[in-house]
């Protein structure tokens, strides 16, 4: 089994400098949108989206909560490549 | 006006597929959903055409708006899907591709089960060459796995279709519901088809298993049909919402994960049809309307998100995450039509799947049900990450230095130009496609609050992913395999088989040896007696034959005188 064969992360973070400027001008907007969201618009799709930064807040840790228990269903689930061919 | 299937049309013009070559192919293929459009086109609403077969009278033209907009999605793609594989050279998958599309055409037209079933076997017969035509071992197994479950709904479907035929004296196909036996085993033939939760195997097995224009082919026909057939037959049965929240869930986890890029998109594929069968779960005029719209723009970025890691297939010969990286400056065109379906399947404003999902969430939101809408909000957060970032970012972007490759053959581009301008041309002009929707709507995708509210869920959640992998929390794409439900019938299921199959055989071979032991046994004795040395084929004298007469004689005469 040749679980090492993936990319290497350091390999994707090298990437990443690369694109800092884009970084700060993603950030920027992220918190350009949360001003006019905070100060200009109403959300009233249901009883609790009127809640400040709802979306953003449900968008980042929803993100971070399925990303991390997929981490831990790998756990369960890996298998390695050839597992079926037999 | 012509008065016949318009399914037929690409059915048989296919026959005349593989003796065609180069541009005269390539024309007729794209003739063929042409005419077959411009025939539905002309067509008025009602049952056009029917046979009397059985006893009862088959429905094999029933036009009404929601079977219009499928079977114009069904063209189109079927379109599309022909400019892609325009360079093969193959006498099976184009001709394979069209009778499954026409057989799908055909099968959104039928108003009874009867004729749905057979056209339902087709699309399950014609489809399986996509996959056997990639001729690797995999491919063969994967085929073989896929023609069993396909042809195992058609037989559910068929029982289903019997009893009611027996329950009520009619086949119509109009509202089913699950009141009775027969209802359900059809809820069960439509549920394999749509890949409902724990049914699901076939699609994420068989899919990233068939060729590079096979699985374009197959993601577009298949489940959107099982949708359809769902809205028509299941429409506001309440088990499908919560069917269709897990179809929305669970395929985020394994796409996270998957390496097979189109294993990825096959799960996602999974992930958009449950949006759409929580909308027909709900069954009001707009939920049904956004699980119709959501399937006519899925179909064309699903296809398109398809046709970019298809052509990376074509050129690399791989389509796994952790080779691939860093193509945008060999594929730039390729990458930025997969970046434009990536955008419209994350449902970014101004992008196709914006204006669909938007009606079904506000569906979701106006009838209460929070939890499932929360579901859904997540869901759609998920798409971002695994299907708008991960694919882009793992094929294009990722530093992976090395490979250099020429830009997609000009066939494929074109074909993904057209699919990626008609997800801008719709996500920027929705009342073009609202006005084919089968009913009624008067809905404005684009308020400062669903603008601003989808803004910030995917700037966030995209966020999310530049800090997990940052922090390397982000799961490392890994040469593996993720267990699904399919090792239930790959590993112990096939083990079970074997074992049954080895008990039955030496149960036979025991029983045979005793049989052929003791016939053994029989003629040997037969033999002993009646052979040629055998007492009873013995030739005796004739005084021991006088001698036995006389002892029978004494023997008589002592009877006589007790």
């Amino acid at each position: 089994m040749n679980y090492n064969s993936g990319k290497p992360i350091s390999g994707l973070r090298s990437q990443i400098p690369k694109f800092v400027n884009f970084q700060n001008i993603f950030y920027f907007f992220c918190v350009l949108l949360l001003v006019i969201d905070f100060s200009f618009i109403t959300h009233h799709e249901t009883s609790f989206d009127s809640i400040p930064f709802f979306y953003a807040a449900f968008g980042f840790f929803g993100s971070v909560i399925f990303v991390i228990l997929a981490v831990k269903i790998r756990k369960l689930l890996l298998r390695a490549e050839d597992y079926f061919d037999d | 006006m012509i008065e016949f299937p318009p399914g037929l049309i690409l059915i048989f013009g296919a026959i005349l597929v593989p003796i065609l070559k180069g541009y005269v192919r390539l024309v007729w293929t794209l003739i063929l959903p042409l005419f077959a459009f411009l025939v539905i086109l002309s067509l008025p609403n009602g049952n056009l055409f029917s046979l009397n077969a059985f006893g009862q009278e088959l429905q094999l033209m029933r036009v009404d708006q929601l079977s219009r907009l499928f079977s114009y999605v069904f063209l189109l793609a079927s379109f599309i899907g022909g400019i892609y594989s325009f360079h093969l050279r193959d006498s099976i998958e184009a001709p394979a591709s069209l009778i499954y599309g026409g057989a799908s055409v055909g099968a959104v037209f039928c108003g009874d089960l009867l004729s749905l079933f057979v056209f339902w076997e087709i699309t399950a017969i014609a489809s399986v060459f996509l996959i056997l035509a990639r001729k690797t071992a995999r491919a063969r197994s994967s085929a073989i796995r896929y023609l069993i479950i396909q042809i195992g709904s058609g037989m559910l479907l068929f029982a289903g279709l019997t009893i009611r035929w027996h329950q009520t004296g009619n086949i119509d196909f109009g509202h089913i519901g699950l009141d009775s036996p027969g209802g359900l085993l059809i809820f069960l033939a439509f549920g394999i088809k749509c890949a409902f939760p724990l049914l699901h195997s076939w699609l994420v097995d068989a899919y990233p298993e068939a060729t590079v224009t096979g699985t374009v082919i197959l993601s577009i026909f298949t489940t959107k049909l099982a949708i359809y057939v769902l809205a028509r037959g299941f429409a506001g049965t309440e088990e499908l919402i919560w069917i269709g929240a897990i179809m929305a869930s669970f395929p985020i986890f394994y796409a996270i994960l998957e390496n097979d890029l189109r294993r990825v998109l096959s799960y996602s594929l999974i992930n958009q049809l449950g949006f759409m069968v929580v909308a027909i779960g709900i069954g009001t005029e707009m939920a049904l309307n956004g699980a119709a719209a959501h399937a006519f723009t899925h179909i064309i970025y699903k296809a398109l998100l398809l046709m970019s890691v298809g052509a990376l297939l074509y050129r690399t010969g791989t389509s796994l995450g952790s080779q691939l990286g860093g193509l945008f400056k060999s594929m730039p065109l390729t990458a930025g039509f997969c970046m434009i379906g990536a955008a419209s399947i994350s449902a970014f404003p101004f992008f196709s799947g914006f204006v669909s999902k938007a009606i079904i969430l506000s569906a979701v939101a106006h009838e209460g049900y929070f939890v499932t809408w929360l579901v859904l909000l997540f869901a759609s957060a998920g798409t971002l990450h695994y299907v708008g970032i991960k694919i882009p970012y793992f094929a294009f972007f990722s530093s992976q230095p090395g490979i250099k490759v020429k830009e997609a053959p000009i066939n494929m581009l074109i074909a993904m130009a057209l699919a990626a301008a008609l997800c801008i041309f719709i996500g920027v002009y929705p009342s073009l496609l609202y006005d084919l929707l089968p009913y009624p709507i008067n809905y404005v995708p684009y308020t400062a609050s669903h603008i601003l509210s989808q803004s910030l869920l995917l700037l966030f959640s995209a966020s999310a992913f530049i800090i997990l992998l940052r922090k390397g929390i982000y799961p490392k794409q890994l040469n593996s395999t993720h267990l699904d439900v399919d090792w239930f019938y790959r590993k112990p299921g096939r083990d079970l088989i074997r074992y049954i199959f080895i008990m039955t055989s030496s149960f036979y071979n025991h029983l045979g040896s005793n049989l052929i032991d003791r016939f053994e046994r029989f003629v040997y004795q037969l033999y002993r007696h009646h052979g040629p040395h055998g007492v009873l084929a013995r030739t005796w004298p004739t005084g021991s034959m006088v001698l036995w007469v006389a002892v029978l004689l004494v023997a008589y005469l002592l009877f006589y005188f007790i």
